[in-house]
């Protein structure tokens, strides 16, 4: 108990000190988003992406695992998006987060479900550890052509694409 | 036993940096920025009717803030852990704050260098595998230095530094010590074409526990690849061979890896087969205080489904065979599997591993709504003897029904018949719950472990999970109730439970 007590008051202002510190500050306005790392992968067709060459692009980074239903059910729709907008500037990360165990089913999920959207397999978790913290599995990051932070949802739930579709509609309008 | 850790100077030192790097801009100012996600949970635990007395009524609150920022060139990353228990059963829970991640990349060009906390993996994780695990509940990365170059055709890593785990235990709670284990290797990986990419790779582990004080225990590995998993529309091939030779209190023990997977695409139809042998191949690092075992530090495949439990895989050959139909227009997948083990095959006490099955998955009303089956049969003996060690039939259900609205219902068992040495048992989840996109959902699990009938043992586990997106920084998570262990995927994300019994309100918080 007394180790408790010392330490409840430093757990409570770790728990606060995000709130405390940047709430308020990155709100959904164009004007404060924070910025992105500048994050790099190969995809599955061996090109180079970086964010910074994406630059003037509205960004969708997905994480999704070969293993995980919700994330096949969202794919589909994120490949949708991204064959209506990318002509509007729109460009679709798919990172699959497969461990070795499973890694051999990425690159068939890719061809049978004829993905076109760039598809990053990160196999030491890189991208993970820079952008997806927690770790979960499906998560969307939504980035606008600023290469600033918009939006960002942890999981799936069958009507969550027409928030993203509004998200999208949002950023691309935007200059 | 010490009540509190810091984290080595070096964390706090790199963490320092970090912050003064974001200094009091924490918004996008030219090239400045700064995120905060934090996970905030507060939890009291009864007893889980386990027949283990040391992880039942007690309290605990936990913290953990990953925060990342950078400047131009300059990227870090930083997380904080803050744990504090009320009542714990014994000295293995340990209250701390502890600066558990910290890490500093400069890019320039195609080069980068990382100092501070970094994972790695070489090729399939046959030599190394040492990335976030969260669905496994693990936790361990490389605290050091790590170089690397990235081209078009060109991969070159070098790294060094020391194994650092999770000082907390995900599962347990536990307290879990640093072990100070050495590893240091590289990589370079030659994409002659986009269809064809080979890599050689070495690393060289010192686990700082030794099994004899006289004698240093060390393990030096190297292994190459060969990837070309696209290498036709209709076919793809990817090999991989490693060899090692450990140091194990003066003795010195072999040991070798094969793996060749191969896809072939006819139409609608994928073949694809995997072939493995693993020869005494291990990587295996000092004591983890909180399990007893030790620390893995390769994950090579398996040829199991992610749920399967796997008891060797360090000793083993086999294969496996998976026919699938995949019909676009309707997202539907149909699949058959068959996998054959034998672990410990030059020993006449081996163990024959079967495990075939099948089923379907598909996606209706526009892809709003899902379903996905699949059933099995897996029977695992030693040939000498009469009966199995274990036989499971399982039956694996997930139907998420669009109900309009942005209502959806949603249906998910994982229901295993298992016999273990002859004795029968049921073993599984069931989960029917309702969800509303961009509101959350709440679901009710119905848990199941007929193993041990002893009246101090738990067979039937019950508990509710209310998920609530409050609004686009701030997500709660409510569980109160019973549950079983395991990897359980709830309102749309999947992730390890540890198994439970009584309350936990969790608050994620994104910046």
């Amino acid at each position: 108990m007394r180790n408790i007590r010392r330490f409840l008051p430093a757990l409570a202002a770790l728990s606060l000190c995000a709130v405390a510190l940047f709430a308020g500050t990155s709100d959904a306005k164009k004007s404060t988003r924070a910025k992105v790392t500048n994050f790099s992968g190969t995809d599955l067709s061996g090109h180079r992406v970086t964010l910074g060459g994406l630059e003037g692009k509205v960004v969708v980074v997905n994480f999704w695992a070969t293993w995980c239903a919700p994330c096949l059910q969202e794919l589909p729709f994120l490949q949708r998006f991204y064959d209506k907008y990318k002509d509007d500037g729109l460009v679709v990360l798919a990172v699959s987060t497969d461990g070795p165990e499973t890694a051999s089913r990425v690159r068939t999920v890719v061809k049978q479900r004829k993905f076109t959207m760039p598809v990053i397999h990160d196999v030491s978790g890189e991208l993970l550890s820079q952008l997806n913290p927690r770790g979960n599995n499906p998560y969307t990051l939504f980035i606008d052509r600023h290469g600033q932070k918009a939006f960002a949802h942890e999981g799936y739930s069958s009507g969550d694409e027409k928030k993203y579709l509004k998200v999208i509609k949002a950023l691309l309008h935007e200059k | 036993m010490p009540t509190a850790r810091r984290g080595c100077p070096g964390a706090w030192l790199l963490g320092c940096a970090l912050f003064g790097l974001g200094g009091s801009s924490v918004r996008a100012d030219d090239d400045v920025h700064l995120s905060v996600t934090n996970t905030s949970s507060v939890e009291y635990r009864t007893d889980n009717l386990n027949s283990n007395d040391a992880d039942d009524n007690y309290g605990a609150i936990f913290d953990r803030m990953n925060i990342q920022g950078g400047a131009g060139p300059v990227d870090a990353t930083a997380r904080i852990d803050g744990f504090g228990f009320l009542w714990p059963p014994d000295d293995g829970y340990v209250s701390q704050i502890r600066l558990e991640r910290a890490a500093l990349r400069y890019k320039l060009g195609d080069f980068t260098l990382e100092v501070g906390d970094f994972y790695e993996q070489f090729g399939r994780g046959f030599v190394l595998s040492i990335r976030k695990q969260q669905e496994a509940g693990v936790d361990i990365s490389i605290f050091g230095a790590k170089a690397s170059y990235r081209s078009q055709a060109h991969t070159v890593t070098l790294f060094a530094g020391r194994a650092n785990t999770a000082n907390t235990d995900a599962i347990s709670r536990r307290f879990v010590a640093d072990k100070r284990d050495l590893l240091a290797g590289g990589l370079y990986q030659l994409t002659a074409t986009p269809r064809l990419k080979t890599g050689v790779y070495g690393l060289y582990n010192q686990p700082e526990e030794r099994l004899i004080d006289e004698s240093l225990d060390f393990t030096v590995n190297g292994g190459a690849y060969i990837d070309a998993s696209t290498l036709a529309d209709w076919f793809g091939v990817y090999l991989e061979v490693a060899a090692q030779e450990r140091s194990l209190a003066g003795d010195f023990q072999p040991g070798s890896a094969l793996y060749l997977q191969t896809e072939t695409r006819v139409w609608d139809f994928t073949l694809f087969t995997e072939g493995m042998l693993l020869n005494q191949f291990e990587q295996k690092g000092s004591r983890n205080t909180a399990l007893g075992s030790r620390f893995n530090y390769n994950r090579p495949p398996t040829l199991e489904r992610i749920d399967q439990e796997v008891l060797n895989n360090r000793n083993t050959v086999g294969g496996r065979v998976r026919l699938e139909y995949f019909y676009l227009p309707l997202n539907l997948l149909i699949y058959g599997n068959v996998m054959l083990r034998l672990n410990d095959y030059l020993d006449p006490a081996q163990v024959v591993q079967f495990h075939g099955f099948g089923g379907m998955s598909m996606q209706y009303n526009g892809g709003a709504s899902r379903i996905a089956i699949a059933s099995g049969y897996r029977h695992e003996q030693q040939p000498a003897q009469p009966i199995p060690i274990k036989t499971i039939v399982h039956l694996d259900v997930d139907y998420l029904q669009a109900l309009g609205w942005d209502f959806a219902l949603h249906l998910v068992t994982q229901t295993w018949f298992r016999t273990l040495e002859g004795r029968r048992y049921l073993f599984g989840s069931t989960f029917l719950g309702i969800e509303r996109a961009g509101l959350g959902g709440l679901t009710f699990e119905l848990g199941y472990d007929t193993f041990d009938p002893s009246p101090d043992v738990r067979n039937v586990f019950y508990a509710l999970i209310l998920n609530a997106e409050i609004n686009r920084h701030f997500t709660f998570r409510g569980t109160a109730g019973t549950q079983r262990g395991g990897i359980k995927c709830i309102a749309g994300v999947c992730r390890e439970f540890p198994a439970f019994s009584g309350v936990q309100a969790q608050l994620i918080s994104r910046f």
